[in-house]
């Protein structure tokens, strides 16, 4: 049981296991995702921050150019040299008017910057061509430019424009040339600027500052419902003036979002439909937008270049988490095994136990389902009920019992606490009864009511019960048939005492009576000689030995009589106070003592459980032997104390009296044993016979130390009152 | 000492119950040496002095027309001294009869068993002859004094 359940928790230690370590596995997967996605908003961040500078370097870029652009127009249109040499040539053909013309073009063209310069005359004749051998087409805004300069004074800039199929992109800058007269401005005719798109300023877009795979800037306008690119793209082919995106398109593409005004840093899909980062700014005083982008897969390659360390680190962190679960399931295991080594160690340890206890027990065990079968019997149950072990499976517990239906109250009575117990009378395999103690106890094993019951064989202790039961009533009728011998003899002791007592008067009466007839009457000298003896010695010396005899005698039985007395008198325990007790009983001693010269000494006393009355007999005998028994060389002083010792009192009267020889001090509580020789000192011989008996009547014990000559100390040890 | 009744003075008669012959003569010796002349009986157990009184049996009877005194032995045979002063202190005629215990115990219990049954006078016999001497000429002074009152009826 104990090995499946172990498989079972292993089972479920393994599943726990894994769902821990899948779900390390997605929390290690989710961080290292977080910090890709966190290292590509920081490349995406610094691919913008770079795109950013680069659009504003292209736009100021494209601004001087135009500027530039504008600037050769501005000279030539408004230099009046030049439009007024140009006036006078028109009209006269003049040959080095005609070489200054050309000159002068030549000048403002040193930088190659126009693939022609063409001068028109007011009526929009061309009567001038720098490069006479280069085409100069004019495109359909050109003659618009033309008419706009000539009406209005001012230069025309024209747009890129491509006016035959397969010829490079163009931009013509129309500017007035303008002769001032007397009666005002006249203008003379128009200078067209053909600039060199293809080589001197689409090479100003395509310049990037930074070594890139993918980045380029485009110019772009707004066409109708479409965007325009002006240059060449960078990942296709022949694009100028021919790609073309409908605005409806898409406003994830910069080019189209700048168009439709919203300039600024934009992620969105290029003209391929690739996704890019941009930024787009709008050139100043023209239709021209311009997008700087970066295809985000080269700014994320570098990221995506380190996909080992992601990949590491996630893997790390789950085989760290996971060995970190292993390491704690160890130790959890070990914990675990641990535990179940002690169990499985105490269960056996227990098992062996109880198997010794069932085996070895001095009481039968029996163990009994619900309805009163018996499952189990323990050896001594075959010994005490006469059962062979193959007997019990058949039997039930009504078949152990005499009266059947007594018992099953019984037991319903003792189980009402789930365990108690009960005496019965039981029968054994032979019928013989059996008297027995059962202790019950209803136990649950595997959901299941069990009784146990311990059954305790009672023959022997009721055998030793009525054998003591017995002799406790022998001795109490021993000790009452004692207590009334003693009392009757030593009431019909006395009765002849008195008639020995009374006649011996009598008898005494009677002689003196006789003495003095006896001097008054004449009686010969002889008869005279022979009864004085009798008459003045013998019979008194004969008389005062029967009277001291009998008067010896009395004491004795009274003494007799009086410990008997002790012996049938009701001993009545109260809670004394000592000090009142022994303070009352020196006062009555006091007359004695002031005689004797004897100092009392009275310290504070506990309190005790006992008769008062008995314990004033008892002390005050104890003082009185102090008295009795002073040493007459020093004066007499008694100290009586008393101290708590546990559930007990022991009071102390010391004196320093004769004191007690050691060969007597066992003797001194028998009763008539005087320590001293008859005659000396007067005593019944009682008194400690008399504290004896009352001690041990008070639940008490009594006893002496002494050294003869130095004193004695008298114990009395009595049980403590529950108060104080 | 005599009881005065219908006028006439009649000697009061000292019943002594007392089964040793010895007290019982010394009881008696020591009576007359303390001046009582009374009339005196004796009875030497319980059961005897109870047929008296009872006016039953085969010996001396009472006389209805005397008066007594009981002096009463407590241990006796057949019938002891408290048995007797219980059946005198429960019937209605003798209950008046004046009861004097004379005993050899001091032992409180009994004297207080008898003082209950309601005897009169409680006497320890002493064994010194001078104290029982003196108890008894006590006894006889009382006895002077005492005036018994004559129990009429038949009793028991």
């Amino acid at each position: 049981m104990v090995r499946s359940a172990l498989a079972g928790r292993r089972g479920r230690t393994l599943l726990w296991i894994s769902t821990l370590l899948v779900i390390f596995a997605f929390i290690a997967t989710a961080l290292v995702f977080l910090f890709y996605q966190l290292e590509l908003a920081a490349a995406r961040g610094a691919a913008m921050a770079r795109l950013q500078p680069i659009t504003a370097l292209k736009l100021q870029e494209i601004d001087r150019w135009r500027k530039d652009r504008h600037r050769d127009a501005y000279l030539l249109s408004v230099g009046p040299l030049f439009a007024e040499t140009y006036a006078q040539w028109l009209t006269t053909r003049d040959a080095v008017q005609t070489e200054r013309i050309r000159a002068n073009l030549l000048a403002a063209n040193i930088d190659n910057d126009y693939t022609n310069i063409i001068l028109l005359d007011a009526a929009e004749n061309e009567r001038f061509r720098l490069y006479p051998e280069r085409a100069a087409p004019q495109c359909r805004g050109t003659n618009a430019l033309v008419t706009n300069a000539l009406a209005t004074g001012e230069i025309q800039f024209g747009d890129i424009e491509r006016c035959v199929e397969g010829s490079p992109p163009q931009l013509v800058i129309a500017a007035p040339l303008t002769v001032a007269h007397q009666e005002g401005a006249e203008q003379v005719g128009v200078l067209l600027l053909y600039v060199d798109v293809q080589n001197k300023f689409y090479p100003l877009l395509q310049e990037w500052p930074l070594q890139t795979s993918s980045a380029e800037t485009l110019l772009v306008e707004r066409d109708g419902g479409d965007v325009l690119f002006l240059n060449d793209v960078r990942h296709a082919a022949d694009t100028a003036l021919s790609l073309r995106i409908p605005l409806s398109h898409n406003t994830a593409v910069p080019a189209v979002s700048v168009v439709l005004g919203n300039a600024g840093s934009l992620e969105g899909l290029d003209y391929r439909g690739v996704a890019v980062l941009a930024d787009s700014g709008v050139v100043d005083g023209s239709p021209w937008r311009i997008v700087s982008k970066m295809d985000l897969a080269e700014v994320i390659a570098p990221i995506n270049r380190r996909w080992p360390l992601y990949v590491g680190l996630g893997t790390g962190i789950t085989l760290l988490a996971g060995s970190l679960i292993g390491l704690l399931f160890f130790a959890q295991r070990h914990t675990m095994y641990r535990q179940l080594y002690t169990v499985e160690h105490e269960r056996a340890a227990a098992l062996v136990q109880y198997e010794t206890l069932l085996k070895s027990a001095g009481d039968a065990i029996l163990l009994t389902d619900a309805a009163g079968v018996i499952l189990q019997a323990n050896a001594r149950a075959d010994s005490i009920y006469g059962y062979g072990p193959e007997h019990w499976r058949q039997l039930r517990w009504i078949d152990l019992t005499t009266d059947s239906t007594a018992e099953a109250a019984k037991m319903v009575e003792a189980t009402l606490d789930s365990t108690g117990s009960y005496e019965s009378i039981h029968r054994r395999c032979d019928g013989t009864s059996l008297p027995v103690e059962v202790t019950v106890a209803r136990i649950e094993l595997d959901g299941q009511t069990r009784t146990q019951a311990i059954v305790r064989d009672t023959t022997q202790r009721k055998q030793v019960e009525r054998v003591q039961a017995q002799l406790l009533d022998e001795l109490r009728i021993k000790n009452e048939e004692l207590e009334s011998i003693l009392y009757a003899a030593s009431h019909d002791l006395r009765s002849p005492l008195v008639n020995i007592q009374g006649f011996s008067k009598w008898l005494q009466i009677a002689t003196d009576e006789l003495r003095l007839i006896f001097a008054e009457t004449a009686i010969p000298e002889s008869t005279r000689q022979r009864m004085a003896p009798l008459m003045d010695e013998r019979i008194p010396t004969a008389l005062r030995f029967i009277q001291s005899g009998s008067a010896r005698m009395d004491t004795l039985i009274a003494g007799i009589l009086r410990l008997s007395r002790l012996g049938r008198a009701e001993v009545i325990p109260t809670i004394v106070d000592m000090d009142r007790l022994v303070a009352a009983m020196t006062t009555t001693f006091s007359y004695q003592m002031e005689r004797s010269g004897a100092t009392i000494v009275v310290e504070p006393l506990p309190s005790c459980f006992a008769d008062p009355n008995q314990l004033a007999q008892l002390f005050s005998n104890l003082l009185d032997n102090a008295l009795k028994y002073r040493d007459t060389g020093r004066n007499l002083l008694v100290k009586i104390s008393g101290e708590r010792v546990g559930a007990a009192v022991v009071y102390q009267v010391a004196d320093n009296g004769i004191g007690i020889p050691d060969n007597q001090r066992n003797k001194i509580w028998e009763i008539f044993h005087r320590v001293a020789p008859s005659g000396e000192i007067a005593g019944e011989g009682l008194g400690l016979a008399i504290c004896r008996r009352i001690v041990e009547r008070n639940h008490g014990r009594i006893w002496v130390e002494s050294e003869a000559g130095a004193g004695s100390r008298f114990y009395v040890q009595l049980p403590a009152s529950v108060v104080a | 000492m005599d009881s005065q009744l219908n006028g006439k003075r009649t000697p009061v008669s000292i019943l002594i119950t007392e089964d040793d012959d010895g007290h019982a003569a010394l009881i008696e010796w020591q009576l007359r040496e303390a001046g009582v002349d009374n009339p005196m009986m004796r009875f030497c157990n319980g059961q005897e002095v109870w047929n008296f009184l009872t006016r039953c049996g085969s010996g001396p009877m009472r006389s209805t027309e005397d008066a007594y005194l009981m002096l009463l032995d407590l241990r006796m045979p057949i019938m002891d001294g408290l048995e007797v002063l219980r059946n005198v202190k429960a019937d209605p005629v003798l209950k008046t009869l004046p009861v004097i215990m004379l005993t050899t115990t001091d032992d409180p219990q009994e004297i207080e068993a008898c003082y209950r049954l309601g005897c009169n006078v409680y006497i320890t016999k002493p064994v010194a002859f001078a104290q029982f001497a003196e108890a008894l000429r006590r006894l006889g002074l009382i006895l002077t004094i005492v005036q018994a009152p004559v129990v009429a009826g038949a009793g028991g």
